[in-house]
């Protein structure tokens, strides 16, 4: 790219050409003010707010669009500009329901969370000199996460760029024409019953208080909350994200990719954005003895502690069992795996050990993110995609849209990304597999096939997925495999789910569960089937287990939890606790090395193997 | 130098800029070596004589709360809106968002606390309802905006001091408040 000199307020700069002139102010450490345009974003030129006086032109420019050129000369805080820029604020203030007093998002100049009420303070606005405008716009409350007043938009269209540039999905566009110009839904349907799949990522572009969040409201500004900077790893994607938290609550999650201008461009999904703070099951705050009558009686950590030394002592190494969620961080299945090792217990797996046990036959090549993205064919087969991998979704869509790519979808379920798909086979669930030989042909003929295997209830079952890897192996297709929780193969390399499952669902005596945040229905039906005759419970929710369980001990959550997560394009990535757990619940790892002590075990070193990954 | 007479008014209003002004505290002492109250809820003095500086909270959702607001326009050389219910509208501009017959009936009959069988409006002896409520600056002359809910006292002190050095007060971000 070439180099350009520009001049801005009288000093000169280079600029690289190509850039726009606003890139190249704040390059240089100047500031214009912006709505409509944001980093990540094309520019749109939509508010005007960002003009700027050129030398040579005779009216004032939008900084955000217009590009640089050679000898440019910029000037950037004139009265002209400060006046225009005022009156832009005055017309966008007097058009429909500005009064900042009855919106959440309100607050003073330092502490505010509305854009556009931080554009209005700093170009001084202190009354509307026009007459407000007061037609009653709709609110659109049918979205299971956030709402949408009409009233408060000023059509600056971030969230319908966002929707389809990063997203990829194009559900939000605007309909209706000038002052009856709304941002709409699949064009004209409330957003709960729409193609929205409620990921979020308008709500955090939107510069006003249109679009916000159900569940943030009164819970206290973002300026007031401490700022955690790490990723999400529920699903192993391991999105970047930025967590808003006061006194120990989360009140937003944002992605943090968008300026970024990462490959998922910032997006979250709606597990990942609202998940954490929709959580409504009770936690474990107490550690619980099943006493002589059956009853749960409640017990110091010491005591239960204790408790779980006698069940190891009156019991065989060949009669215990372990079971943990893949859902912990590296460091506490590592240890439960030293832990298991040191005691000579053979019987450990994860949940999901089914998933790597059935995929370790696969000899082909695994598909990478852009693999998918430059697809031309891509079979997605087994769950939804949107509810348990969502970014990978779009993914999927940027590929169908922006490439032509075509788009087959194998499943036994409904899912929003249908409405791309070239071709839907609703099959019964677990026989995915019985159709796989039908697409020869057609993967035969494209260039850049990929093949998505989605979800745990598909990628358990070996007899449904066994002809896809087969398929791909036999045409050289390349596969990806989304693995249903976020460290699954972290479990699978560090051996906490066996290779072979021999030594695995014999009838034991007493079995340690480590739930985690994973509820237990989403553990193998065995567990509760098998009937082991003491279950030591280890679970940072009140569960279902709990009426198996005869000693419970309350867990970290994972928002709790630091450790190390493998992600699932094989990435390891440190993971910071983003809230403080309470005194009584402790990791998995912190409650193995206490009883290891009590049992006189020694030291288990993890951080060697941890390290490996 | 004879004290710079002041008078305020307030309008349809919760009465909470008069608050914030007298949350001026020890601040207000040092001021009134400078400024004296006439007609004033401080004072509780109802007539308006002429003054320097008027001063208004709330907004303009009755003929009488217009009559006052005259007559405190007619009295004053500079006429400051305080609150975010002269400067815009403020919270009695909710109501903007309805018909005036429904708000009545809402008020008067359906509210959950209201007992009034007869469902009887009144609408003699009362002031006559406009149909919307709106910021004083839509019916006179205003020199000076303190927006805020309510307005911040330092906001207010600027202000005044402003005006006491003999400069028309224009806000800095920090000072502006809509909330």
């Amino acid at each position: 790219m070439r180099e350009v000199k520009i001049k801005i307020d009288g000093r000169e700069f280079t600029a690289t050409e190509g850039m726009t002139i606003l890139e190249a102010v704040r390059k240089a450490g100047y500031e214009v003010p912006t709505l409509c345009y944001h980093d990540g974003l094309s520019p749109h030129g939509g508010c005007r707010l960002c003009v700027v006086e050129v030398k040579g032109s005779p009216r004032l420019l939008t900084s955000c669009t217009t590009p640089v050129a050679d000898g440019m000369e910029v000037f950037v805080n004139t009265d002209r500009v400060k006046e225009a820029r005022k009156f832009v604020m005055n017309l966008i203030m007097t058009e429909r329901n500005h009064f900042c007093m009855f919106c959440e998002k309100s607050g003073r100049y330092e502490e505010t969370d509305c854009e556009l009420q931080k554009r209005a303070y700093e170009v001084q606005i202190e009354h509307f000199p026009f007459p407000v405008y007061v037609d009653k716009y709709p609110v659109d409350t049918s979205s299971p996460v956030m709402v949408t007043d009409h009233n408060r938009c000023i059509l600056c269209g971030r969230c319908v760029r966002v929707c389809s540039e990063i997203v990829a999905n194009s559900t939000l566009d605007f309909s209706f024409r000038g002052s009856k110009t709304l941002i709409a839904a699949d064009t004209g349907l409330n957003k709960g019953e729409s193609s929205c799949i409620s990921c979020g990522a308008c709500m955090q572009v939107c510069p006003a208080g249109a679009i916000f969040s159900k569940f943030g409201g009164y819970k206290g500004k973002k300026s007031l909350c401490e700022k955690v900077e790490t990723f999400c790893p529920i699903c192993g994607v391991g999105c970047e994200t930025t967590n808003y938290v006061r006194y120990n609550n989360i009140v937003e999650i944002e992605g943090a990719g968008l300026a970024k201008r990462t490959l998922d461009g910032g997006q979250l999904c709606e597990k990942g954005r609202y998940g954490p703070i929709m959580e409504s099951r009770n936690r474990i705050s107490i550690p619980l003895i099943r006493d002589a009558k059956g009853r749960f009686v409640e017990a110091t950590y010491g005591e239960a502690v204790n408790k779980v030394v006698q069940l190891l002592k009156a019991n065989s190494p060949d009669q215990i069992a372990f079971r943990a969620s893949s859902f912990l961080p590296a460091e506490d299945l590592a240890y439960i795996k030293g832990f298991a090792s040191k005691l000579g217990v053979e019987d450990i797996d994860t949940f999901d050990g089914d998933v790597y046990r059935n995929l370790s036959s696969f000899s082909g090549s695994k598909a990478t993110y852009e693999d998918l993205l430059n697809a031309d064919l891509i079979l997605l087969v087994g769950g939804d995609i949107i509810k348990e991998h969502g970014v990978v979704g779009s993914y999927i869509r940027r590929a169908v849209r922006n490439k032509g790519a075509e788009l087959m979808v194998i499943s036994s379920m409904e899912s929003k990304i249908e409405r791309w798909a070239k071709e839907v086979k609703r099959i019964a669930e677990g026989s995915e597999g019985s159709v796989a030989v039908e697409y020869k042909e057609k993967i035969s003929a494209a260039s850049n096939p990929v093949i998505v295997l989605e979800g745990a209830g598909l990628l358990r079952n070996k007899e449904a997925i066994e002809p896809w890897l087969r398929l791909a192996e036999e045409l050289s297709v390349k596969v990806m495999a989304l693995a249903p929780t976020g460290n699954s193969l972290a479990a699978w390399e560090l051996g906490v789910a066996p290779v072979s499952s021999n030594t695995l669902g014999k009838p034991k005596k007493l079995l340690f569960l480590f739930l985690g945040d994973i509820d237990s229905s989403y553990a193998p039906a065995e567990i509760a089937e098998i009937g082991y005759e003491t279950v030591v419970l280890h679970s940072a929710y009140i569960d279902a287990m709990m009426k198996l369980s005869d000693v419970v001990l309350p867990g970290k959550s994972w928002l709790e939890n630091e450790g190390t997560y493998k992600l699932l394009n094989g990435e390891v990535r440190k993971f910071t606790n983003i809230l403080n757990a309470e005194d009584n619940a402790k990791s998995p790892r912190e409650f193995l090395s206490d009883l290891a002590n009590a049992m006189g075990l020694g030291t288990i070193d993890v951080s060697s193997l941890v390290s490996k990954l | 130098m004879a004290k710079v007479k002041v008078a305020t008014t307030w309008l349809e209003c919760c009465s909470g800029c008069h608050m914030s002004f007298l949350d001026l505290d020890e601040k207000l002492v040092e001021l009134l070596s400078k400024i004296e109250f006439d007609a004033s809820p401080i004072t509780d003095i109802k007539d308006f004589h002429p003054v320097d500086v008027g001063i208004v909270e709330g907004a303009v959702g009755n003929e009488e709360q217009l009559e006052v607001l005259r007559k405190i326009r007619e009295n004053s050389k500079i006429l400051i809106a305080l609150g975010d219910c002269a400067c815009f509208g403020g919270i009695p501009a909710m109501r903007n968002f309805f018909d005036k017959d429904e708000v009545l009936k809402r008020v008067y009959i359906e509210t959950e606390s209201t007992v009034n069988p007869k469902k009887v409006i009144p609408h003699e002896d009362v002031p006559k309802l406009f149909p919307s409520v709106k910021g004083i600056d839509q019916f006179v002359k205003v020199d000076v905006y303190i927006p805020g809910c309510p307005p911040d006292p330092r906001a207010i002190e600027y202000a005044l001091k402003e005006l006491l050095e003999g400069r028309i007060p224009v806000l800095p971000p920090e000072l502006l408040s809509y909330e």
